[in-house]
């Protein structure tokens, strides 16, 4: 099964100079058009080259030289203003911000959901928790498990895109791990809370509440941490594979 | 086989005014805009080739090109056209550039440079 990663590591005819643009916060989608248009014209240089009689490994020496070295390719591409990226140029602004930005997103939308589906399914229930004789059918069921899991796997998700923009900026690791210290002792603070009796019209209120609770939420705060890292560190252990072989 | 050496401080600005110049008159891609370039300056401007491609990307960033993805004999080729705020930009270097190369060679001249006729 191919890594989600691996498109990270896509063969190209310039890998150095992928590299040094990356690490220079170059956006990575300007690096991949660049490349795509010097690997065209790689193309044209060594088939013009071959017509004046040069072997194709010739042709392609004459072609590259033609191009420009590294050097002057990758200073050509980084004078050009707009070409480095925001999270080159704001890593803990994106990595402290975005976070949040999409774990409120994510929990916003299962939170509507766990409205939804208490209106729904309990229409009578005073909090959708199970306090009390709630007896649900198995699509009730599925609908909420579904939904907190979609609630408690949302800091992991997060975590991923965040730990997804580092690597395809070939960033180090701090501004990551930024991300998911925050995601994880959010994970681990945040408590939902729901009742139809906390307002007098009885329509139901739904919030999330943050406290330092036992210990035990310490290791949940660990474990959504090392969840959300493991992909980051399969990565760097193929990155490392791959560079070595 | 060494690449060729180029002349970079000299050069800064040189290929943008070149690529608007030559995008006025004609619809071009990239390689066929660095062959245009070389041919038309019998090769006096050097320049890596692939130095115009981000060039012509902050240009199209900057609206001053747009691209456009065609065809061509089996292979694909993105084309790059003028746009009006690129003829613009164009109309403000020309004037620059051409400011510049007066007074310099008015200097030369006055100071007596040797062969300052012949030199811009």
């Amino acid at each position: 099964m191919p890594s989600p990663f691996s498109n990270l590591l896509a063969p190209s005819a310039f890998p150095e100079l992928r590299e040094r643009l990356l690490r220079a916060g170059m956006a990575p989608r300007h690096v991949r058009r660049y490349l795509s248009d010097l690997e065209d014209h790689l193309a044209d240089l060594t088939t013009e080259e071959q017509t004046h009689g040069l072997s194709p490994a010739a042709a392609h020496t004459a072609a590259l030289a033609r191009l420009g070295t590294p050097d002057t390719l990758a200073a050509a591409a980084l004078a050009q203003p707009g070409a480095r990226s925001l999270t080159a140029r704001a890593p803990w602004a994106v990595f402290s911000v975005t976070p949040l930005a999409l774990l409120a997103a994510v929990w916003l939308f299962s939170l509507c959901l766990l409205r939804l589906g208490w209106q729904i399914f309990l229409p009578h229930a005073v909090t959708p928790f199970g306090h009390g004789p709630l007896h649900f059918t198995d699509a009730q069921n599925i609908y909420f498990q579904l939904n907190r899991s979609l609630y408690l796997g949302a800091p992991i998700l997060a975590g991923w895109c965040m730990l997804l923009i580092a690597a395809r900026q070939r960033l180090n690791a701090l501004w990551p791990l930024l991300s998911l210290a925050i995601l994880a002792v959010l994970a681990a603070t945040s408590q939902v809370q729901a009742n139809r009796e906390a307002i007098p019209s009885g329509l139901g209120h739904i919030s999330v509440d943050f406290a330092i609770r036992p210990a035990a939420q310490n290791e949940y705060a660990l474990v959504v941490f090392l969840l959300a890292l493991a992909p980051y560190v399969l990565w760097k252990l193929q990155t490392h594979r791959t560079y070595s072989a | 086989m060494p690449a060729r050496d180029t002349n970079p401080n000299f050069m800064n600005g040189v290929p943008e005014l070149l690529i608007l110049s030559l995008l006025q008159q004609a619809e071009m891609y990239g390689y066929e805009l660095v062959q245009t370039i070389r041919d038309r300056t019998g090769s006096s401007i050097a320049l890596g080739e692939g130095v115009v491609y981000p060039v012509l990307h902050n240009l199209e960033r900057d609206g001053a090109l747009t691209a456009q993805r065609k065809p061509i004999n089996g292979r694909s080729r993105i084309y790059y056209s003028l746009t009006p705020t690129g003829a613009r930009r164009l109309s403000d270097l020309t004037t620059t550039w051409t400011t510049l190369t007066t007074t310099i060679q008015t200097l030369l001249t006055e100071t007596g440079a040797p062969h300052a006729q012949s030199v811009l």
